[in-house]
């Protein structure tokens, strides 16, 4: 009755670190509830339940290394009473004999649980699997109900969405949102300092896993030795091109992150990811693009943004930041970035836009806010002052893989494309 | 506003009369449409509008739709009768190819005014050929709008709307409708908008997803399960190509329970669609898999009593709704 | 009927040209960048298509089937917009949605398109011919077709409607006498596809398909019947497929002695030109035709966005 919990695939991670549980053993957990998070040589990620059912053993402790596709922990169907959970675990550890023969799981026994409670006798069909209706399932994981223990009010037995709704009434707990998890209270939070702020009249935030790990990762990208150049680009030419019938349906940052790419494809080895062996150049540019939301900063991914015109490339743009904004992503939209852009200057009138590197990549460009200035420009023989709408851009770059001059190459390439458009 | 009592076809002629003398680029064409057509809706055009726009044609499928296309494709808004959407089939590649695909496959984007008149369904005995519901393939094959009014005041508000759609509109009318009678807004302005749903029945128990002729069975099947404490919402979709999503999703939502009627083939019928996708959307919001009443996978018998056994009937609707509490 | 003015020969002259110049390229092409669209020859066809539109009016409407590129290129179509489709790209007329089977359409100077199942334009003709005829906005519309489609159910009945309501509309029949392989001989009561405009009550024309002129002139005539409400016309060129159905077919169904009599239409027309203007002609037009393929070339694929643009039109 047991089965195995393994590690899924994630794209073409193979190593994955135990970072924490999020489900105690004996606890159950609906489809979708967060069971354990992982750190992987590319991200942290929180893996969900892909059907419900009952955590019967953890096989690993946080900090513990594993392969994909490894055991890390045993789950139960949903509706196993903690008493045959303890036995089949027991039956596993060589502790007892295998219980239940088919013949046996299917006669009605009565278990005792282990604060004293009768467990409803389970049914053949209970025995492996509750007959449950979709709805019921979804509200049983919302408001966290155990079904184990609710007597079907539908045909057959079949719980109903009322009949989980009626539990949850009596038992008064209130619906929680499955994902995203934000607001959840993390193993490490600190009580004691959260009361000690209310009662000074603050407010306390506790961190979102996606602000603990944005934290993380900034701290891991500081410790990268990183330099930032900046270069201005005159956008007269670019907004002329927008204005124009084959600029129709562009946005400058689409027009931009066009003309990056563009400039990517041709200094390759600012289109790469560092480990301490070698440098990975990327043939394809999967194109991070860093994304303000409520929920904090989320960098999602525009996979092969080198086959996209500019066109194209605005529209999923518009794309993956309104996902990122309605919390529709995928992890295969977070996952694979090669090089980023940010752009702070969406936001407010920033005038530089360093950031910090978002790794392994080595080399993000961040863009500010766009500006009038007076510039010299060509006039006949000579030269005259013009006011030009310019940004100034700025590329960050990690110091170990990158010298100056590829730096600087591919500023140039980017700025004679821009200004040329 | 004012309204007037009055049958399926007037209705739809009617719609077809006010947006006649509002535009002069409408026209129809149809076999024996002159002489006021099949079923009446044409009754009295020509004498309105002359010969020039009410135009008599030989039996020629092919021609009346390809002539549709070539008509809309340089401005004009021609209205076409196939007599029977069966017929239809025969203007195959002039409806699914031209009318649905010209601009697309031209790169153009420009409106194209067609509406194509597709009498469905049985109507007593009328056969094989001439009782089919088609209207499914306006669904497979995309660039064309679908609409399928069940009631007199739709078929003028469709109408109208249909006339005023920059696409081809497959406009289904229900042959056994074609004697029903309704209010019918006199409003000129009165338009029932391609792509709206309309809930003629709220309920909180269950939801009939259905559209046609099965919108008055459905409804009192209704009736009838209410006396069981079935409290069942109807749907009646108006519309099938753009389908109102939004209206069906929303509806089963709340009552947890779906199922969809319709007078067409089951197999690959419509509601194999709306089924689908309900399930796809909305699986954690469903107490019970979404069921279909359709007609029988064979063709339609021509005599009455077999025909009338082929089609979905008002007990088997209320059969169907009540296993879904079964399950 | 009057022959065309020197200053229209010259410009039939030069689209023909433009024409042969895309046949030309897209032979090289299609051989050496072992191009992946399709591409119909119409090398050698060309006469009928530049005659028959030179007799057209800007707003008369154009309904093609035609090999090559002469039907578009004669109504007045650009090269580049021609060239950018054949090769599927972003600044071609449709962004690699028409192409091998070309759906080149410009409806500001009657290029209405084509449908690639073969002889569909017949009730497409009559339609906008009906319109014109209730709208009476003098326009003619113009049906070609290949002898081949002379069967199609829609043939028929579209010049039935036609020829009893008198619609402003011209059968134009290119026959070379071939269905890919099949000789026409061997599946039509006839060789003269003019013949059936008898059972219509309409005139058939049959005239010399290899001379522009010759076709211009009848096809003048007709549309000038059209528009003074005397009704449909079909006129028949006799033509000259000069290539395999497609680029690359080895033709083992012709004969040897075939191209004995051939006449290349250029040829044809460049006689009729003044002094010795068909040279400078072909080299403008050549070098015109170089430049729009170096474009195409240049120019960007389509992108995914193109597959959902255009479907539903969107008041």
């Amino acid at each position: 009755m047991l089965q195995e919990l393994k590690i899924p695939r994630m794209g073409s991670v193979e190593n994955a670190r135990l970072v924490a549980w999020h489900i105690d053993e004996g606890q159950s957990y609906g489809e979708g509830d967060i069971l354990y998070e992982i750190e992987t040589d590319k991200t942290t990620t929180e893996v969900e339940a892909t059907s419900p059912g009952i955590l019967a053993q953890r096989k690993g402790e946080p900090g513990d290394d594993f392969k994909v596709g490894d055991c890390i922990g045993l789950w139960a169907a949903p509706g196993t009473g903690p008493a045959a959970l303890r036995k089949a675990v027991a039956a596993l550890d060589g502790q007892e004999p295998r219980p239940a023969s088919a013949e046996n799981a299917a006669a009605p026994v009565k278990v005792a649980a282990a604060d004293g409670e009768a467990v409803r006798p389970l049914s053949r069909t209970a025995a492996c699997g509750v007959r449950i209706s979709p709805l019921a399932r979804r509200l049983a994981a919302q408001h966290g109900v155990d079904v184990a223990g609710i007597a079907g009010s539908g045909a057959y037995g079949k719980i109903t969405g009322k009949d989980v709704l009626k539990v949850s009434n009596a038992a008064g707990t209130a619906p929680r949102t499955i994902a995203p998890p934000a607001g959840r209270v993390l193993p490490d939070s600190r009580p004691a300092d959260q009361a000690a702020a209310s009662a000074e009249g603050a407010r306390v935030v506790p961190h979102s896993l996606r602000r603990k790990t944005i934290a993380r990762r900034m701290v891991e990208a500081a410790a990268v030795p990183s330099l930032t150049a900046d270069m201005e680009i005159d956008l007269t030419a670019l907004f002329a091109h927008r204005a124009s019938v084959a600029g129709k349906g562009t946005s400058v940052l689409g027009l931009i992150a066009h003309a990056a790419v563009s400039a990517l494809v041709e200094h390759r080895s600012l289109n790469a990811h560092w480990n301490d062996e070698a440098l990975i150049q990327w043939d394809h540019v999967h194109l991070g693009i860093a994304v303000d939301t409520a929920g904090g900063l989320i960098v999602p991914v525009i996979r092969h943004a080198e086959r996209l015109n500019a066109r194209g490339l605005t529209e999923e743009i518009a794309r993956v930041a309104q996902a990122a904004r309605d919390g529709s992503l995928s992890s295969a939209d977070l996952e694979g970035g090669t090089f980023t852009i940010s752009n702070p200057g969406s936001v407010g009138p920033v005038i530089r836009a360093e950031a910090l590197l978002n790794v392994p990549q080595v080399a993000l460009l961040g863009l500010p806010g766009i500006v009038r200035a007076v510039k010299v420009v060509p006039d006949g023989d000579g030269w005259a002052t013009a006011v030009r709408r310019v940004i100034r851009p700025s590329l960050t770059f990690d110091h170990r893989a990158l010298d100056g001059g590829p730096v600087i190459a591919f500023l140039n390439t980017l700025k004679i494309q821009m200004e040329s458009l | 506003m004012s309204s007037e009592v009055m049958g399926y076809n007037a209705a739809m002629g009617l719609g077809l009369v006010e947006e006649m003398r509002r535009d002069a680029e409408i026209f129809v064409l149809g076999q024996g449409v002159a002489t006021g057509g099949w079923f009446g809706a044409e009754k009295g055009l020509a004498s309105e509008f002359g010969l020039d726009r009410v135009i008599d044609c030989g039996i020629s499928e092919a021609f009346e739709a390809g002539l549709a296309a070539g008509a809309a494709i340089v401005g004009m808004k021609p209205v076409i009768n196939m007599g029977f959407g069966d017929f239809a089939l025969i203007a195959g590649d002039e409806i699914y190819h031209k009318l649905a695909k010209w601009r697309y496959m031209h790169g153009l984007d420009v409106p194209m005014t067609a509406v194509i008149i597709f009498p469905i369904g049985t109507m007593g005995g009328a056969g094989p050929e001439h009782s089919s519901c088609t209207e499914v393939l306006g669904m497979h094959f995309p660039g064309l709008k679908v609409v399928v009014p069940s009631t007199p005041e739709d078929a003028k508000g469709l109408m109208k709307a249909a006339l005023r759609e920059p696409n081809p509109v497959l406009f289904h009318s229900v042959q056994g409708l074609g004697w029903a009678r309704g209010e019918v807004s006199t409003d000129p302005e009165f338009i029932v908008p391609i792509g709206k749903a309309a809930t003629p029945r709220q309920g909180r128990d269950l939801t009939i997803v259905t559209y046609g002729s099965m919108v008055p069975r459905s409804l009192e099947a209704a009736d009838t399960l209410a006396g069981e404490g079935i409290d069942c919402e109807v749907i009646d979709l108006r519309s099938l190509v753009p389908l109102d999503w939004d209206c069906v999703l929303e509806s089963v939502s709340r009552t947890n329970r779906a199922m969809v009627v319709h007078e067409a083939a089951k197999t690959a019928g419509p509601g194999a669609e709306i089924a689908a996708q309900i399930q796809e959307r909305i699986f954690f919001d469903l107490e019970a898999p979404v069921l279909r009443v359709g007609g029988k996978d064979f063709p339609l018998p021509q005599h009455s009593d077999l025909e009338a056994m082929s089609i979905p009937s008002v007990d088997a609707i209320a059969d169907t709704a009540r296993r879904l509490f079964a399950i | 009927m009057p022959a065309p003015d020197p200053a229209l020969l010259e410009q039939m002259f030069h689209r023909m040209s433009v024409a042969r110049a895309i046949e030309r390229l897209m032979l090289v092409h299609t051989r050496e960048r072992k191009f992946s669209g399709w591409w119909h020859p119409g090398e050698g066809q060309e006469a009928a298509p530049i005659g028959a539109t030179a007799a057209l009016e800007r707003d008369d409407y154009l309904w093609y089937q035609g090999r090559g590129s002469a039907w578009a290129i004669g109504k007045g179509m650009a090269a580049g917009l021609i060239l950018g489709d054949l090769l599927g790209k972003m600044n071609g007329a449709t962004r690699g949605k028409g192409g091998g089977v070309p759906h080149w359409a410009d409806y500001s100077i009657g290029v209405m398109g084509e449908g690639a199942t073969l002889g569909s334009v017949y009730p497409l003709a009559g339609g906008s011919a009906l319109a014109s005829r209730i709208r009476k906005d003098g326009r003619v519309s113009l049906a070609d077709f290949g002898d081949g489609t002379s069967a199609r159910g829609t043939f028929h009945e579209t010049m039935v409607h036609a020829a009893a309501w008198k619609l402003p509309l011209i059968y134009f029949c290119e026959n070379n006498g071939l269905l890919v392989g099949t000789r026409l001989g061997e599946v039509s009561p006839t060789e003269n596809i003019a013949d059936f405009a008898k059972g219509y009550g309409i005139p058939g024309i049959i005239v010399d398909g290899q001379d522009a002129v010759a076709v211009y002139e009848a096809t003048r005539e007709a549309a000038a019947r059209a528009r003074r409400g005397e009704g449909p016309t079909l006129i028949e060129a006799k033509v000259v497929r000069r290539h395999g159905h497609y680029a690359g077919d080895p033709q083992k169904y012709r004969a040897d002695d075939e191209f004995d009599d051939y006449r290349d239409p250029v040829d044809v027309l460049a006689a009729r030109l003044r002094g010795n203007s068909a040279e400078r002609i072909a080299q403008e037009a050549e070098a015109e035709v170089k430049a729009a393929y170096e474009e195409a070339l240049a120019a960007p694929e389509p992108d995914a966005s193109v597959i959902e643009r255009d479907l539903y039109h969107v008041q």
